[in-house]
């Protein structure tokens, strides 16, 4: 643990972390959190970023999410998935400031599935005879972030977890507190209205 | 076997399938062209969704959440069980001491309370034979008596005679 004292990479001069601020267990927690944040953090801000869905909402999530999580560290176990032990802090968190602001969806998440799936197209919108309507919502991933942004928030959560990060039905669950049934109800309705969605834009992929 | 199987076809794409459904599903793909694009829609939105692009870090975030974390470090003594800490070393004694005289100082009365012996309550039959004993010496006519009773009977108001 002593030599844990180390400078994050991209800190201007170098600066490490000292003891004249905090007594030394103080120091040694705030190393050892920030050892393991220093090989997790990419992939925590990538999650950050598809469930925000921009860089400045992106960062205000990864902040607050790991002030949360170096609070709970103690709770951490050590070696296990130190990522893993995040997105469980940080999808809650998220969840949490859309609610403070009020975005959330009308319809109920977890009612049955239309075969055709044209309930869910009328919540995230149908975008067939206007691909450009998604993307104007943003530039920064054209459509694909723009559907994702759509979504609610419970379906975002666990397509972003299974699909971009390679999550496991288990590891969602415990990520979003759930069982494993809900996850995969959420994932085929949450795939279902991206199908939907961006369907122009999958028949051009599954051509390729 | 003209069921369709959309609903099936996440978690055929994810071999989260038990065997019975894995094979109804197989079956079904074989000769249902709408299922079929379906399942090729969701492979490609799979594939697309695996291949976005890596958000880029932002500047110095890295370096924005150290002293955010030190910050808090600094902070976290003050809070909780670690506030003890925070209490000057004079006031430190006296609270230990006061805490001391608490955690063994409540048991101790209890116990001593439980195993001293009680005294008997008050025996009025006793207290009334042990007064008419004292008594037989000085009858309860005595001078004193009349004189208190008389002089109590004017009113403050009425002047004495």
């Amino acid at each position: 643990m002593g030599d844990a004292v180390f400078a994050l990479d991209g800190l201007a001069g170098g600066t490490e972390v000292t003891s004249g601020s905090a007594d030394r267990s103080g120091t040694h927690r705030l190393a050892a959190f920030e050892e393991l944040l220093h090989r997790h953090l990419r992939r925590i801000h990538r999650v950050a970023y598809r469930l925000a869905g921009n860089a400045d909402d992106a960062e205000d999530l990864v902040q607050e999410a790991l002030v949360e999580a170096f609070r709970a560290f103690d709770r951490y176990q050590p070696g296990t998935y130190f990522d893993r032990w995040v997105y469980r802090i940080m999808t809650r968190t998220h969840i949490d400031r859309v609610r403070r602001r009020g975005r959330r969806p009308e319809t109920s998440l977890d009612a049955p599935v239309g075969a055709s799936g044209d309930a869910l197209v009328t919540l995230i919108g149908d975008t067939r005879d206007d691909p450009q309507q998604l993307t104007e919502v943003t530039d920064l991933d054209g459509p694909i972030q723009a559907a994702l942004d759509r979504l609610p928030e419970e379906f975002k959560t666990a397509v972003v977890l299974a699909d971009v990060e390679g999550l496991s039905y288990d590891e969602i669950a415990a990520a979003v507190g759930c069982p494993v049934g809900t996850v995969r109800s959420r994932l085929h309705r949450a795939r279902e209205m991206l199908r939907h969605a961006l369907r122009p834009h999958l028949m051009r992929r599954s051509q390729e | 076997m003209n069921e369709h199987v959309t609903d099936r076809l996440s978690a055929y794409l994810d071999g989260a399938l038990n065997a019975g459904d894995l094979e109804r599903v197989e079956a079904h793909l074989e000769v249902c062209g709408s299922c079929g694009r379906a399942y090729q829609e969701l492979q490609a939105l799979q594939r697309t969704l695996r291949g976005l692009p890596e958000p880029a870090m932002p500047e110095g975030l890295a370096e924005r959440l150290h002293w955010r974390l030190q910050r808090e470090t600094a902070r976290a003594p003050r809070r909780g069980a670690l506030a003890w800490f925070s209490v000057r070393p004079p006031f430190r004694v006296a609270l230990a001491c006061a805490t001391l005289l608490l955690i063994l100082g409540l048991p101790t009365a209890w116990i001593a309370d439980r195993l001293m012996p009680r005294e008997t309550p008050l025996d009025t039959d006793a207290y009334v034979r042990e007064y008419l004993m004292l008594s037989v010496d000085r009858p309860l006519g005595d001078e004193a008596a009349p004189t208190f009773v008389t002089s109590d009977t004017s009113t403050p108001e009425s002047p004495r005679r």
